[in-house]
């Protein structure tokens, strides 16, 4: 069964200039984006930056509209509702709430996609992402990596089939990124369906299954692991679809 | 139940805001200085002593929802928290009504807490409290739930904090001076202003009827509770009408 399905998608931004009330002027964030990614599979999407990777997953989670073409989420067109809690999202940049307690933002985060979890489920979570904290230390004495470690425990929290993860090795020093890999490969292995998004190859190249490249926000390319069996392969395929 | 785990939420956040504390000392200062000028009241000196102690209040009341909720939802969607929201089965409707509820529940606590300092210099300078005070706070609470709710409804039509204080700000001014309004549709002899004075008079909120200066009975109180309720769910409806469209 097909997790996500992209048939023909187009978004673009307007932006109504200041000079001119009546010109608005439209950037392109995917165009006619037509995709398919089947459950427990694991998905890349590569680009440069600007390359719509970003768009494609806030159009997957549904915080935008497509203005063409339709995006399926386990087999449900939008409005997603109670199908997000089957979903798990780690953002570029995970602003978590400062004044909360560990144990509040996953409290917060976890019934907000519907779940109730235990003191001991968080307490669980919280050693599955490597991150050894007390449950009522506030989250604005974290550091960036237990900020990021954070941001992967509300992702798994409430035991999400799928996991949508956007750069989740940005920022991160180089331990922090092997260790980040291999918490994405434990949960691969899992069973659960992942898209990663990423302008890191050698980390898509070790986890995917399949990736799609985006230029200019077109899926020109989608390549399976098959094709990039060596280390560095998937590096010049890349290079050579961008260039 | 989301609703609730929003609202609860905000207000965990919103007290354990440093603004919120600077906020209440701030109206603590008042409440000192009233307790200071109503040395000067002579006879009337406890009566002199309940409103300013009541303008502190609602002063800091007032000030604290425009600029909270002013400020948090556009903080929100700045620093792109809001995607943690939205990535999770909320529907907006839960979002906006469960932020409104926990901004207004930390404003409530604020005003009681207010009160009841407010109170304790009253009590300590001979005075005691009378219904009248309890139902005055009640007033202060529905006057800053339809502060909230329009903020909230400005947060959502405006594209900057600014002009979004502004404008809760303005209206606010404008609910003080509905009497005048009403007069002015009455008396102008121009027809577009006539509609243009009647037309603000019919959207901004009657604030001068939540007077804490002069006695009300329980009818009164519960046709302002009534026109509070229904004006805060125009709002919120409104807000929600152009939240739908918004997207992160």
């Amino acid at each position: 069964m097909s997790a996500i399905k992209f048939e023909s998608v187009s978004k673009s931004y307007r932006e109504v200039s200041i000079k001119n009330i009546f010109l608005k002027k439209a950037t392109t964030g995917v165009k006619d984006l037509s995709f398919e990614i089947k459950e427990g599979e694991t998905f890349g999407l590569l680009g440069l930056n600007g390359a719509g990777k970003t768009t494609t997953l806030k159009l997957i989670l549904g915080l935008i509209r497509p203005d063409k073409g339709d995006v399926s989420l386990f087999g449900k067109t939008p409005p997603f509702d109670n199908i997000l809690s089957r979903v798990g999202y780690l953002p570029e940049i995970s602003y978590l709430y400062k004044n909360l307690t560990t144990r509040e933002t996953l409290d917060f985060l976890s019934k907000l996609s519907g779940t109730k979890v235990s003191k001991d489920g968080f307490k669980k979570t919280l050693e599955f992402v490597g991150l050894d904290v007390s449950l009522e230390k506030k989250v604005f004495t974290f550091s960036k990596g237990m900020l990021q470690r954070l941001a992967v425990a509300q992702s798994i929290v409430h035991n999400p089939d799928m996991l949508i993860y956007d750069e989740p090795t940005s920022g991160l020093d180089p331990l922090g990124i092997n260790e980040m890999r291999k918490l994405i490969e434990t949960l691969k292995k899992s069973g659960k369906t992942i898209i990663l998004s990423s302008h890191y190859i050698s980390e898509v190249e070790k986890l995917c299954d399949r990736v799609g490249i985006l230029v200019n926000g077109t899926l020109v390319k989608t390549v399976d692991s098959r094709q990039f069996s060596r280390p560095g392969e998937l590096e010049g395929i890349f290079l050579k679809t961008v260039l | 139940m989301k609703t609730l785990t929003l609202s609860y939420y905000t207000l965990v956040e919103n007290i354990r805001q440093k603004i919120f504390y600077v906020l209440i000392l701030f109206g603590v200062v008042l409440l000192a200085a009233a307790g200071l000028l109503g040395v000067i009241g002579g006879e009337q000196k406890i009566r002199v002593l309940k409103d300013l102690a009541a303008f502190a209040t609602e002063s800091i009341a007032l000030f604290s929802s425009i600029f909270i909720s002013s400020t948090f939802i556009y903080s929100e969607i700045e620093n792109k928290s809001i995607h943690m929201i939205f990535s999770r089965p909320v529907k907006k409707a839960t979002y906006l009504i469960g932020r409104y509820l926990g901004i207004l529940s930390s404003l409530s606590i604020m005003i009681i807490f207010m009160t009841l300092l407010g109170l304790l210099v009253v009590i300590v300078s001979g005075g005691k409290g009378e219904l009248q005070d309890a139902l005055n706070v009640l007033m202060t609470i529905l006057k800053i739930a339809i502060i909230t709710a329009l903020a909230l409804f400005f947060a959502t039509i405006t594209t900057s904090k600014i002009t979004s204080m502004g404008f809760t700000f303005f209206f606010w001014m404008l609910g003080n001076f509905t009497m005048e309004l009403d007069f002015l549709s009455r008396m102008a002899n121009s027809f577009v202003l006539k509609v243009f004075s009647l037309f603000i008079y019919t959207i901004v909120p009657h604030l001068h009827k939540f007077s804490a200066q002069r006695p009300f009975g329980i009818t009164e109180f519960l046709l302002i509770f009534l026109y509070s309720v229904i004006y805060v769910l125009l709002c919120m409806a409104a807000s929600l009408l152009l939240f739908r469209k918004k997207e992160f």
